[in-house]
C-alpha cells in the first residue's frame, strides 16, 4: 500500500507516500483531519508528500524527498517486513491505512506514536 | 516645494516607501521608491537539494505563492534537462492562470479600487439609478470575447451582478452603518475629501463598493484548482519533473479523478463570468470617465521601455536556456519595446530569446541598493553569478530605524536594480499588451494565436469606448490598471483552454503527470545552470539556479516588482515606479492620492521584492504592515 515513485500505480490509487519522503507520520497538525478549503484537500490527498511545514526545524530536515534511508526518524519502511522496530512499523502501517480512509482514528494513532517517542 | 512621504504605500503587505518632491504647480520633480525590508531567501537556498528549492522559495510570499514555485521547478528542470509530461504542463498552466485571475480581481477591487471610488460618495447614490446604471454597463461594456471551440460544461453563466434597487439599497445601508459607526475599518485611512472622488457620479461609487464586498467572498472560490492539484493554498505543492497529483479516473482515492476535475471546472467557469460580467464593465466605466477627463498621465517608463518573457507553453518543451521554451508559447510577448510613447512608427521591438538569457543581457547592479559587490557596486552581474551581500547604510536624515529622509544620492533600498542590456524596463500586463500590439502593428505576428488575437481585439474594443488610439491610453496609469483587467479576462479563458486540453488528453488514455527519469541525483551532471521564467500577475519573473555536486550552489530571483520598484542607476536613470510618479500630476500637495494610485497601478507586491531588514543586522525585527500608514 505504498507509492514507490510519483505517478506510479500506488500514487494513482492514493496509497501512502511514506517512501517518497512524506513527513505525515510525524507532523502534528490538523491538515489530515480538517483539510484545506472546507475539507476539499490537503497535500497528501493531492498526491504530494507532506514536508512537515509546521514542524520545528522542518526546513533543515532535508532533503524532503529523502526518507529512506537518508532521513530515518521513524525507520526504514523497506525493512519493516523483517521486524525492525515493531512499534515504528505499527505507527507507519496504521498511518498508511489512516491516510487512505481519512478517519478520526488518526488522532489516537499519532498520540500513541507521540508517546513512543 | 513640498516633500511628501507615503510609508507604507501597499494595502496588502507593507515594506514599500515612497518619497516625492512636489512643486507649487503639482509637478513631481523627484521621486524615491524604496523597498524597506530585507528578503535574503536566496542565501537560505545555498546547499539545499535542488528538488526542494520550490518549497523554500515559494515562501517568499503568501499571496502569489504558486508563482515562485513554478519558476523554481522550471529553473531546476532547465538545469537538469528534464521535460515534463503534457498533463503536468496543462495543470501548471491552469494553476498559473488561476493565480493571475484571482490576483487581478483582488488587486482591482480590494487593493486599488479605493484609489478611484469612495464609500463616502456612495452614500449619495440613488439605489434605483444604480440598478439602471448596472444594466446599462452590462449592455455597453461586456466584451464578448472567449476561447474558440470550447467544450461547454455549464448550461448558463452562474455569476451575474445584481441590478435591482433593493440590492443596492441593502449595500448602501451596510456602508452607511459603517460610516456612522465612526470606525471605517477596511475603508479607513484614505483622503476621502480629495477632489478626484467627485469625478465619478455617486452611482458608480455605490456599484463599485457593492462589487468590492461581493468579491471579498467570491475570490476565495477562484483558487480551488490550487487546492485540488497542489493540496492547498497558499503554498500548493509541486514536484521537479511534473506534478505530484496523479490521475486515475478509476479510483475514488486518486488525487485527481472526475469528481476532483468537476471542482476545477466550476472554479474556472466562475472566474470567467466574474471577469466578464463584473470586472471588465466596472473597469471600463471608471477608466472611460478618467480618460475623457484628460487623465492620461502616469505612464513613465512604459513610454520608453517595457519587457516581458511571454508564457503558457502549449505543450511540453525541452529547456529554457536552450530556447525551446520560446518555440510554442501561447502569448509570444518575449521581448522589449522601446519608445512606444512616441507613437507606433517610432516604437522598436527587440525579441528576447535564449541568447539573451545566457549572455550578459540580463543583469542586476547595486549602486543605490543596500548591498555590495566585490568588484564594484555599479557593475551588472548576471544572476547566475549573482551576489547577495548586505550593506545597510541608513537614511540621509533620521536614525537607522526611524527614517526622516532617504539618501537618494547613496544607497536607499533593499531592492537591486535589474537591467536589460544596461537599461531599465517596466514589466507587467501593460508591457505584454504594448509588446503584442507593437508586434502586430509591425507585421511581426502574421499568425496570432487565439490568445494574442483576443488581446488585440480587447485593445480595439477599449480604444473604441475611450475614443483615443492605443498609443494614447496604453502607457498611462489608467492603461496599466486596464491591462491588468484585460489580462484577467485572457487568463480566465486560458484556464478553460488548458482544462479542455487536459480532459481531452486524459480521455485519449494519457494520465502521465511525472517524468521520473532524472529524479535521482546520480543521473544529474556534476555542474549545471538553469533558468525558469513565468509571466506572473505582476510581470516577468525569473529564477536562476546554479547546481553543483547535487546541491544548489547559487540561487537568484529577479521578481517583477524588483524591475518596477528598483532604485535608480546613475547611468540608466530611474526605475518604473520613480518615473511613473514623476509623470503624475498632484492636485493637493499634502494629499498625494495620485501618487498612491499610480504606484498601486503596478500592484506592488513588496514581500517578493523586498527583504526583511534590521538596522544592526543582529535580529530580524517585525515590520509593521499597519494599513493606516502611521
Amino acid at each position: 500500500m505504498f507509492a514507490e515513485t510519483y505517478d506510479d500505480a500506488g500514487s494513482r490509487a492514493g496509497y501512502c507516500l511514506y517512501k517518497l519522503g512524506c513527513r505525515g507520520p510525524e507532523t502534528y497538525n490538523s491538515c489530515g483531519n480538517l483539510r484545506w478549503w472546507q475539507g476539499m484537500s490537503y497535500p497528501i490527498q493531492s498526491g504530494a508528500a507532506c514536508i512537515g511545514c509546521s514542524n520545528r526545524n522542518f526546513w533543515d530536515e532535508t532533503p524532503f524527498s529523502g526518507r529512506l534511508p537518508k532521513y530515518d526518524k521513524l525507520g526504514d519502511a523497506d525493512k519493516i517486513g523483517v521486524g525492525l522496530g515493531v512499534l515504528t512499523a505499527a505507527g507507519v502501517g496504521a498511518h498508511a491505512v489512516a491516510s487512505i480512509i481519512q478517519r478520526n482514528q488518526r488522532d489516537d494513532l499519532t498520540e500513541e506514536e507521540h508517546k513512543d517517542r | 516645494m513640498a516633500h511628501v512621504v507615503v510609508d507604507p504605500i501597499t494595502r496588502i503587505e507593507g515594506h514599500l516607501r515612497v518619497e516625492v518632491e512636489v512643486n507649487e504647480s503639482g509637478q513631481v520633480t523627484d521621486a524615491v521608491s524604496s523597498g524597506t525590508a530585507w528578503r535574503g531567501l536566496e542565501l537560505i537556498m545555498k546547499d539545499r537539494d535542488p528538488r526542494d528549492a520550490w518549497a523554500y522559495i515559494q515562501r517568499i510570499c503568501g499571496v502569489c505563492t504558486t508563482a515562485h514555485a513554478l519558476a523554481s521547478v522550471r529553473s531546476v528542470e532547465d538545469a537538469l534537462g528534464i521535460s515534463i509530461p503534457k498533463n503536468a504542463n496543462y495543470i501548471r498552466n491552469i494553476m498559473a492562470a488561476t493565480l493571475t485571475v484571482q490576483d487581478h480581481i483582488i488587486h482591482f477591487y480590494h487593493l486599488h479600487a479605493l484609489d478611484w471610488v469612495s464609500p463616502v460618495e456612495a452614500l449619495n447614490a440613488d439605489p434605483a439609478k444604480t440598478a439602471e446604471l448596472q444594466t446599462s454597463l452590462l449592455n455597453a461594456y461586456r466584451f464578448q470575447l472567449k476561447v474558440p471551440n470550447e467544450t461547454p460544461t455549464e448550461a448558463y453563466p452562474h455569476d451575474f451582478p445584481g441590478a435591482t434597487p433593493q440590492y443596492f439599497d441593502a449595500i448602501k445601508s451596510k456602508v452607511q452603518a459603517i460610516v456612522q459607526s465612526g470606525q471605517l475599518g477596511i475603508f479607513a485611512a484614505q483622503w476621502w475629501d480629495h477632489p478626484d472622488y467627485k469625478l465619478l457620479p455617486p452611482e458608480v461609487h455605490l456599484l463599485a463598493v457593492a462589487h468590492y464586498l461581493e468579491m471579498l467572498d467570491k475570490q476565495r472560490e477562484i483558487v480551488t484548482p490550487h487546492v485540488i492539484f497542489g493540496g492547498k493554498n497558499p503554498h500548493p505543492h509541486y514536484v521537479v519533473g511534473g506534478m505530484p497529483c496523479a490521475i486515475s479516473l478509476n479510483d475514488g482515492n486518486a488525487p485527481v479523478n472526475t469528481a476532483r476535475l468537476a471542482i476545477v471546472d466550476r472554479a474556472i467557469n466562475m472566474a470567467r463570468t466574474l471577469v466578464n460580467n463584473y470586472y471588465i464593465p466596472d473597469l471600463v466605466a471608471i477608466g472611460n470617465i478618467y480618460v475623457r477627463a484628460g487623465r492620461t498621465d502616469g505612464g513613465g517608463l512604459a513610454k520608453q521601455r517595457v519587457l516581458a518573457f511571454g508564457d503558457y507553453p502549449l505543450d511540453g518543451y525541452k529547456g529554457t536556456s536552450s530556447g525551446d521554451y520560446f518555440n510554442n508559447l501561447l502569448i509570444r510577448s518575449n521581448g522589449v519595446v522601446e519608445n512606444f510613447g512616441q507613437g507606433i512608427a517610432a516604437a522598436q521591438f527587440y525579441e528576447l530569446n535564449a541568447k539573451d538569457l545566457t549572455d550578459d543581457s540580463v543583469t542586476e547592479s547595486v549602486q543605490h541598493a543596500w548591498y555590495e559587490y566585490p568588484d564594484g557596486d555599479d557593475k551588472g552581474k548576471h544572476p547566475w553569478e549573482g551576489v547577495t551581500s548586505p550593506k545597510y547604510t541608513g537614511p540621509k536624515e533620521g536614525t537607522p530605524t526611524m527614517w526622516q529622509t532617504l539618501n537618494e544620492g547613496g544607497k536607499y533600498s533593499w531592492l537591486k536594480t535589474p537591467k536589460w542590456k544596461g537599461k531599465l524596463c517596466e514589466v507587467g500586463p501593460l508591457s505584454n499588451y504594448i509588446i503584442i500590439y507593437t508586434k502586430a502593428q509591425k507585421g511581426l505576428l502574421p499568425e496570432p494565436t487565439w490568445a494574442e488575437k483576443m488581446m488585440l481585439d480587447q485593445i480595439a474594443a477599449v480604444s473604441g469606448v475611450l475614443g483615443v488610439p492605443p498609443e494614447t491610453w496604453l502607457p498611462t496609469m489608467v492603461g496599466r490598471t486596464a491591462c491588468r483587467g484585460l489580462a484577467a479576462q485572457v487568463a480566465a479563458e486560458i484556464n478553460k483552454f488548458f482544462f479542455d486540453q487536459l480532459v481531452a488528453n486524459i480521455k485519449s488514455g494519457d494520465v502521465t503527470t511525472m517524468n521520473n527519469e532524472k529524479w535521482y541525483p546520480e543521473s544529474w551532471p556534476r555542474e549545471c545552470k538553469g533558468v525558469g521564467l513565468y509571466e506572473a500577475p505582476r510581470g516577468a519573473l525569473s529564477h536562476w539556479v546554479h547546481i553543483k555536486d547535487e546541491k544548489v550552489h547559487n540561487y537568484q530571483c529577479i521578481v517583477p516588482t524588483t524591475w518596477n520598484a528598483c532604485p535608480r542607476d546613475d547611468k540608466a536613470g530611474h526605475g518604473a515606479f520613480e518615473l511613473a510618479m514623476m509623470d503624475t500630476h498632484v492636485a493637493v500637495q499634502d494629499k498625494p492620492l495620485e501618487i498612491a494610485r499610480v504606484v498601486r497601478s503596478f500592484d506592488p507586491c513588496m514581500a517578493c521584492a523586498t527583504h526583511m531588514y534590521n538596522a544592526k543586522g543582529e535580529e530580524i525585527g517585525i515590520v509593521s504592515t499597519d494599513p493606516y500608514g502611521r
